[in-house]
């Protein structure tokens, strides 16, 4: 009995006694939504900016209305430092709330920085344990601190904006973990979405607007080393596979006005062949779509026009390949398409010697398309709608 | 062994209220008359007044039986039949019908009753007394009768309130101990349902009978629960409570090692799982043991509605009771330590209401919690006119008003409500009262180490629950040995067609509750 009424006593002292509980109250966190790195004065330091959601905002919004509208939901604090994480400090100095990344979702890098290098910035963010592997990362043009002051109309935070845009695949979302294995990978680059800042719709208050996502950069190493814009990176996502949701709009021949498809649905496969010193490779697209919408006066039941339709689809599609291998393959020189993945698979041996000329192999390798289009659904009307039947051509 | 450890613990005690009881000068009245009684009836009236000095509801009745024999008549105020004992005893004696009182054998022959019976000591006319028995005692006789003509004023046969149920029988036990073990006989009819009496307590001279089925019930836990029984000596048992309390194992120990129900058919369907059951004069509830943690999640009508819905609602009485036991300590533990966890929106919201809130979210918790168990416990004691006015102002306090002063933030009050109304859906009300004790420790672990701590207090609960015993049957029997055999009753209700065999650890004796392949036989039957 003695022993237990000890081994108790024992236990609650370490419990109460302790004294440096880790614990923290939510009111005593400064929630940080975003973080942008951008060049700081001079070479060695760099600016670093977090967007930091202040709950007090929130309150009124269910029993005052009108007022809550006009106090912004965040404020933008920023330091320099040397690198990522003397600036961190040194903007907690600042900052009556320990900073709390646990919901930081959004990292942007400013092209400057970006062009400078990454590895330093990123290896702080893969270290930290705060930092979340499924944040999302970006590249601005210009100053990436931009981004994080806008108040946008719709969304409580810009941070939020970037998130729910790059999540919803319409351009390239890319995480912290998928750049990490981007780094990582054979091919040693990696691509990031470019955001832009919405021209606002009254330009007296310039902060009433959102970023948005335009474009790509390319990185080769940690270093950026170009971009491609936003048609360019349709291509690239093409081969990459990253299509999900997205519309088609092309012009089939011989016929006047433009038909469009959605939701696109396509398996992109990468074959990789190497015929004695000749790497090549066979992209091969099997894709299929739904019609929502058909400018020209045919009918898509009539099998002859569907055929003409889908192959007015594979050349458009394929015609955003080429424009993209052309661009990046022969322009930029660096394989975001993850070629050396698919030939390492097949052949491990001659990768092994050829790993070290990838880079000057890359963009010989013969690329040929080989793209299946389909046309599933005409949508909830056959004829062209607002014309009679006998407006109709046949084919 | 732990069984007899156990029952020393229980001696330690006991023994020294025995000794107590020597030291005093004056002895219960009960205990002083283990005698045989006089033959001359002057002598056993003067020992009988002053065994029942200054009690007003003694009368006693001197008479002359067929004209020249003396006697006594001696009862209770209000517990014997006084109409009765006019016409049966009184009509008979005294115009000489029934003999001139020389002879007890031909006296008995004479009377009309059913139940009449001989004592020869003053201890057992005492106990007929107090049971309501009308006594007659003759003049030179050395012995006296008691007439079985016992009446007092008790309450009807109502609904059980603790326990109610949409179907089932609505028939509930009353305070009357032969009103209950009539109840349990009108639905067992076999002779094999036994009722051993015992009597508990020095002054209230308790009758508690202990039912069971001869054939199914383990006959050592029969034996075990009679030696407990008789070893406990107490002053008085006012509810079967006491009992519970005397002879559980692990008087420690918040869970209930033994079940109580005010319904006769819950304890029949016990009884017919081989369980034991012990039923006591002047309560309600009848308690039930051997039993598992399970048992205290299961209801009667489980049983009664169909097996898809004692199912569905048994699962959910799971979830609900992890629910009660976790969700305040989880809140505080995530609130407090776990940020992370929270998806992103749902915490900025959070930190909006919490943003005003004074208190650490434990000491929040622990202030609301309390809040709640305050009105829980001021709704059962109030009157019912006034229980509606306090959950009115307590639901306006606490709800609402705490959250617009800024005190109390308002997921706070959902988690809180929810925990608390979770504990309600376990079916057996003290099974409810530790899971709601079990959340104070949880919360203050939960606000001091966060996850680990919640952990660490989960693990020592289920430690905790592995280690207890109901009466040698451990109590999560059913689950230390998963087979799907012992589960069927558990986790779900299986049909009954499916539940062929008892609880392997109560009901081992007699394996079989249905025919011989009925199982197969009803599917036959389809095809």
């Amino acid at each position: 009995m003695k022993i237990r009424l000890m081994v108790m006593t024992l236990c609650l002292a370490c419990i109460s006694l302790a004294g440096c509980w880790d614990r923290t109250e939510i009111n005593d966190l400064a929630i940080v939504t975003g973080l942008a790195f951008d060049r700081g004065k001079d070479d060695r330091l760099i600016q670093l900016t977090v967007q930091i959601f202040i709950p007090k905002s929130q309150k009124g919004d269910s029993t005052d209305g009108g007022s809550a509208g006009e106090s912004p939901h965040t404020i933008v604090r920023y330091e320099e430092g040397y690198n990522a994480a003397d600036a961190l400090s040194k903007l907690q100095r600042t900052t009556s709330r320990k900073l709390f990344w646990g919901q930081c979702k959004v990292f942007i890098f400013s092209d400057a920085v970006a062009t400078a290098g990454i590895r330093e910035h990123f290896d702080f963010l893969v270290r930290h344990p705060q930092p979340r592997e499924r944040a999302f990362m970006f590249v601005s043009k210009g100053k990436a601190s931009e981004a994080l002051r806008l108040l946008p109309p719709m969304e409580r935070t810009s941070a939020e904006v970037l998130r729910e845009l790059a999540k919803n695949k319409i351009g390239i979302g890319v995480t912290l973990e998928e750049l990490s294995i981007m780094l990582k990978g054979e091919s040693r680059s990696a691509v990031l979405p470019i955001i832009r800042i919405l021209p606002p719709e009254k330009p007296a208050d310039s902060l009433q607007t959102n970023p948005f996502i335009l474009g790509t950069a390319v990185f080769k190493k940690d270093k950026m080393i170009g971009e491609i814009s936003e048609k360019v990176t349709r291509g690239v996502m093409w081969i990459r596979n990253d299509i999900e949701e997205y519309t088609v709009t092309f012009r089939p021949d011989q016929h006047q006005g433009d038909v469009s498809l959605n939701p696109v649905k396509a398996s992109v496969k990468l074959i990789p062949k190497i015929e004695g010193n000749k790497w090549k490779m066979t992209i091969k697209v099997r894709t299929e779509g739904d019609m929502i919408q058909n400018g020209t006066l045919s009918n898509p039941m009539n099998p002859d026009f569907l055929n003409q339709l889908e192959q007015a689809f594979a050349e458009d599609v394929q015609g955003r390949i080429q424009l993209a291998l052309r661009e990046v393959q022969q322009g930029l020189k660096a394989d975001i398409f993850d070629f050396a993945q698919a030939f390492q698979g097949k052949y491990p041996r001659q990768w092994e010697q050829a790993k070290d000329r990838w880079e000057e192999l890359f963009p010989k390798v013969e690329v040929r398309t080989d793209v299946k289009a389909y046309i599933s659904r005409p949508g909830l009307t056959n004829s062209p709608g607002g014309v009679t039947e006998e407006e109709v051509s046949d084919s | 062994m732990k069984l007899l450890s156990l029952i020393r613990f229980l001696r330690k005690p006991l023994k020294t209220t025995k000794t107590e009881h020597l030291d005093r000068p004056q002895q219960p009245a009960a205990k002083q008359s283990r005698q045989i009684m006089y033959s001359d009836l002057q002598q056993n009236l003067d020992k009988l007044r002053s065994i029942y000095s200054n009690c007003s509801d003694i009368i006693i009745r001197s008479f002359v039986i067929g004209g020249h024999t003396q006697a006594i008549m001696m009862y209770i105020e209000g517990l014997a039949d006084s109409e009765s004992i006019e016409e049966h005893l009184f009509v008979p004696l005294i115009e000489g019908e029934a003999g001139d009182g020389q002879d007890l054998a031909y006296l008995k022959k004479r009377i009309t009753l059913a139940q009449i019976m001989e004592f020869n000591t003053f201890e057992q006319c005492v106990e007929f007394l107090s049971n309501g028995y009308p006594i007659l005692i003759v003049d030179k006789i050395t012995q006296g009768l008691a007439f079985g003509l016992s009446k007092w004023e008790k309450r009807a046969i109502e609904e059980p309130s603790a326990e109610a149920g949409i179907r089932g029988p609505r028939e509930g036990f009353t305070e009357t101990l032969r009103v209950n073990t009539s109840q349990i006989r009108r639905i067992i009819k076999s002779p094999h349902l036994k009722m051993e009496s015992i009597t508990m307590g020095e002054y209230t001279q308790t009758r508690t009978v202990i039912a069971y089925i001869d054939g199914l019930a383990d006959l050592t836990v029969v034996d075990e629960i009679k030696k407990r029984l008789q070893e406990v000596q107490i002053d008085g048992i006012l509810e079967s409570g006491y009992i519970e309390e005397l002879i559980r194992d692990h008087p420690f120990s918040p869970f209930p090692l033994m079940l109580n129900t005010e319904r006769p058919d819950v304890a029949c369907s016990n009884l017919l799982e081989g369980r034991v059951a012990v039923l006591t004069e002047g309560t309600p509830f009848v308690l039930v043991a051997p039993i598992t943690l399970f048992s205290l999640m299961q209801t009667q009508e489980d049983y009664y509605q169909g097996y898809w819905y004692g199912t569905m609602t048994r699962l959910l009485r799971y979830c609900f009771t992890l629910i009660s036991l976790l969700l305040p300590s989880f809140y505080v533990a995530v609130l407090t330590f776990h940020q992370e966890m929270i998806p992103g929106s749902l915490l900025v919201s959070m930190a909006s209401s919490r943003e005003e809130i004074p208190f650490p979210a434990l000491v929040e918790v622990i202030i609301m919690e309390v809040f709640f168990e305050a009105l829980r416990e001021a709704g059962i004691r109030l009157p019912k006119q006034i229980g509606a006015a306090v959950s009115i102002v307590g639901a306006l306090v606490i709800g609402q008003a705490a959250v617009q002063a800024g005190l109390i933030s308002a997921p706070m009050v959902i988690v809180v409500a929810l925990g608390g109304i979770s504990s309600f859906m376990i079916p057996r009300y003290v099974a409810g009262i530790a899971i709601r004790m079990l959340r104070f420790p949880l919360m203050m672990l939960a606000g001091t180490l966060g996850l680990a701590g919640i952990m660490m207090g989960l693990i020592l609960i289920v430690l905790h629950l592995c280690k207890l015993r109901s009466f040698g049957v451990p109590y999560l029997a059913s689950i230390t040995n998963p087979q799907l055999k012992e589960l069927k009753d558990v986790l779900f209700r299986s049909p009954w067609w499916m539940m062929n065999t008892r609880p392997r650890l109560t009901g081992g004796y007699n394996k079989y509750r249905q025919g011989n392949r009925q199982m197969s036989a009803s599917w036959e039957e389809e095809e």
